[in-house]
């Protein structure tokens, strides 16, 4: 059973169809549901993420305004969620909080997962003492658990919504590192990237141009793995009061402080956040582990 | 061999180094003043005298140039004595004596609970590929990824006020004194944690029991007609131990980051507790020293997973 399948995906008139996926949108989305019906629910869990986040102004109300008529007031038409102990819209600030966290984890993993690919990249390449000193300060990265890495670096540059992703971004580093790395070290013994340099390229453009390519897979299988475990991130820093700061609606905060002191009497004050948080970062792993049976059938299921 | 754990120890110990020069001075760029913030303890909105401030620094050995404090922070923490925080004027040895052992055993239960459950249900996963079970295996360990552990805790917290009339024990027991107190202290919170450190070690069996199922031995011995039981034990469980090794000893890493907030949820007093605190206080002796011992460990338990590897695996030899 298991020797089928990876004579399946080594078929290389299944590998032109899987390909073909990614040239032919709309048709390439159906292809990819209909292969990975748990990937295109996470799409679909990410498309409405993505919705509630461009849309939010229109579905929503300000999520900030407070209503002392209001407060703690049971889920009703008025308010589809309830209200919080400022009797704040909880349905609003779930909306909004939708931007807060897809903003966060695709510019964190842009950033963090970015520079990884170009410092592993770059190491790879120069080899030497370019590459030992930054693997050393990537093995000094690596060896904190990676939410005490990113509570040291908030704690260290204070709250605030871009510091946050710049902490969630840093704590990437290493691991997109590691894998570019990898692969760019097999990929620059191959004979093409010897002819490049033979006739004279530059060495950006052997690494643009010749190396680079062969690396965005692994890495839009690492990107996609981290968007789930940023946004989780994000929202354990709020919980514990050391990312987004208060006003703001991010569903970790939402969670957290004075909040915990309503949960008995406000029960739907615990349950919006914390299911909106599981959805979405669901949603990321559903379709990146799709993403990744697709893009590497080697690597099926790890991590 | 010897030489191998010696340069890796080596190894280990410039990490150390490049963590406690990026700590010392990571703490010391943060926004605040820590001389401030123990000035104005227990602060009555009176203003805080320059003297003051001076006089705390100066206490504390902060007026001292960088290097000779990075001196000093070394010296502590070589010779085992390291100092007091600036807060509760606590002895730093004493506090990680009282909670060493509470993290400790959160993070070894949690481990056990999620490998009596992650392990059989990797494996599960791994044979039975691409069947219901495989396919709701993963739908439920892919939820123990998702579900942000303290919101779990939480909802269970939520619950057992609501329903049960119950509250998380506030107290802390020893396990010495009142082992059925301790471990009904322990239990939800090993749970909570537990389960999202099952859901990793499933996921990462699963796929190297594929790996492992895709070898050409596997086939071999499918092919001279050994039948399924026989397989499974004799070629794919001893081959798949090595990555179960890779995989205990990542899950017990990811523990301790987790029990950073499943401390905080449960009011346990343990090191992630403890360096909450001092970080969010910036009691400089406390986070340098707690963040040096986390790093020591993980270099120690990378380690010994590498040591055990050429123990499982004869053809390993390290040089």
């Amino acid at each position: 059973m298991a020797t089928q399948s990876t004579i399946n995906s080594s078929d290389p008139l299944l590998r032109r169809e899987q390909e073909k996926i990614y040239i032919r949108a709309p048709k390439g989305v159906l292809k990819f549901v209909k292969k990975k019906p748990l990937g295109g629910v996470g799409l679909l869990i990410l498309l409405i993420m993505c919705f509630m986040a461009i849309f939010a102004p229109v579905i929503a109300d300000d999520p900030l305004q407070t209503d002392y008529n209001q407060m703690i007031a049971a889920p009703s038409a008025d308010h589809l969620f309830g209200t919080d102990d400022l009797g704040r819209d909880l349905w609003s600030r779930i909306i909004y909080g939708a931007r807060i966290s897809l903003y966060v984890g695709f510019l964190s993993v842009l950033f963090g997962s970015g520079t990884g690919c170009i410092i592993g990249l770059v190491g790879a390449f120069y080899g030497g003492s370019i590459d030992t000193f930054l693997q050393r300060i990537i093995d000094a990265m690596m060896a904190f658990p990676s939410l005490i890495l990113a509570l040291t670096i908030v704690a260290t540059l204070g709250a605030g919504l871009d510091k946050v992703i710049l902490a969630i971004a840093i704590v990437q580093v290493p691991r997109a590192s590691r894998v570019v790395r990898s692969q760019a070290l097999a990929i620059r013994e191959m004979d093409y990237v010897t002819a490049a340099k033979a006739i004279g390229c530059k060495d950006t453009r052997i690494m643009m141009r010749h190396i680079l390519p062969q690396v965005v897979a692994p890495w839009l299988i690492i990107a996609s793995a981290a968007l789930g475990t940023a946004i989780l991130t994000e929202a354990s820093l709020s919980f514990l009061g050391l990312g987004v700061p208060a006003p703001e609606p991010a569903w970790g905060g939402m969670l957290s402080g004075r909040a915990r002191d309503y949960y008995a009497v406000a029960p739907w004050m615990a349950i919006w956040p914390g299911l909106f948080i599981a959805l979405a970062v669901y949603g990321f792993n559903l379709f990146g582990d799709a993403l990744r049976d697709i893009l590497d059938p080697r690597l099926r299921g790890t991590q | 061999m010897q030489r191998y754990i010696i340069r890796r120890l080596l190894l280990g110990i410039v990490t150390m180094f490049v963590v406690s020069v990026l700590i010392f001075l990571m703490i010391r760029v943060a926004p605040g003043d820590v001389a401030y913030q123990i000035a104005s303890q227990g602060d009555d909105g009176e203003e805080i005298e320059e003297e003051l401030l001076i006089e705390i620094r100066e206490r504390l050995g902060l007026n001292e140039p960088l290097p000779i404090q990075y001196k000093n922070y070394i010296v502590s923490a070589v010779t085992l004595d390291w100092g007091e925080s600036y807060f509760s004027g606590l002895p730093i040895n004493e506090e990680f004596g009282r909670r060493f052992p509470v993290t400790f055993e959160l993070m070894v239960l949690s481990v056990v609970i999620a490998m009596s459950v992650g392990l059989p249900l990797g494996a599960l996963m791994a044979l039975r590929q691409d069947t219901w079970i495989d396919y709701a295996a993963r739908v439920f360990s892919l939820a123990g990824l998702s579900v942000p552990n303290f919101w779990s805790a939480t909802l269970i917290i939520t619950v057992g006020m609501l329903y049960f009339n119950w509250a998380p024990r506030v107290e802390y027991v020893s396990i010495w004194k009142d082992p059925i107190g301790n471990l009904s202290l322990y239990s939800w919170p090993a749970l909570t944690l537990g389960w999202a450190v099952m859901a990793t070690q499933a996921r990462m069996l699963r796929s190297s029991m594929l790996e492992v199922l895709r070898q050409d031995y596997v086939r071999t011995a499918h092919s001279k007609g050994l039948n399924e039981r026989t397989v499974t034990v004799r070629h794919v469980v001893r081959n798949a131990m090595l990555p179960v090794v890779t995989v205990i000893s990542f899950t017990i890493i990811l523990a301790m980051g987790g029990s950073v907030i499943t401390e905080q949820i449960f009011n346990l007093p343990g090191m992630g507790n403890y360096l909450i605190q001092a970080m969010s206080r910036r009691d400089y002796p406390v986070v340098q020293i707690v963040i040096l011992l986390f790093t020591f460990w993980i270099i120690i338990i990378n380690l010994l997973t590498d040591l055990l590897y050429a123990v499982l695996d004869p053809r390993i030899r390290y040089s």
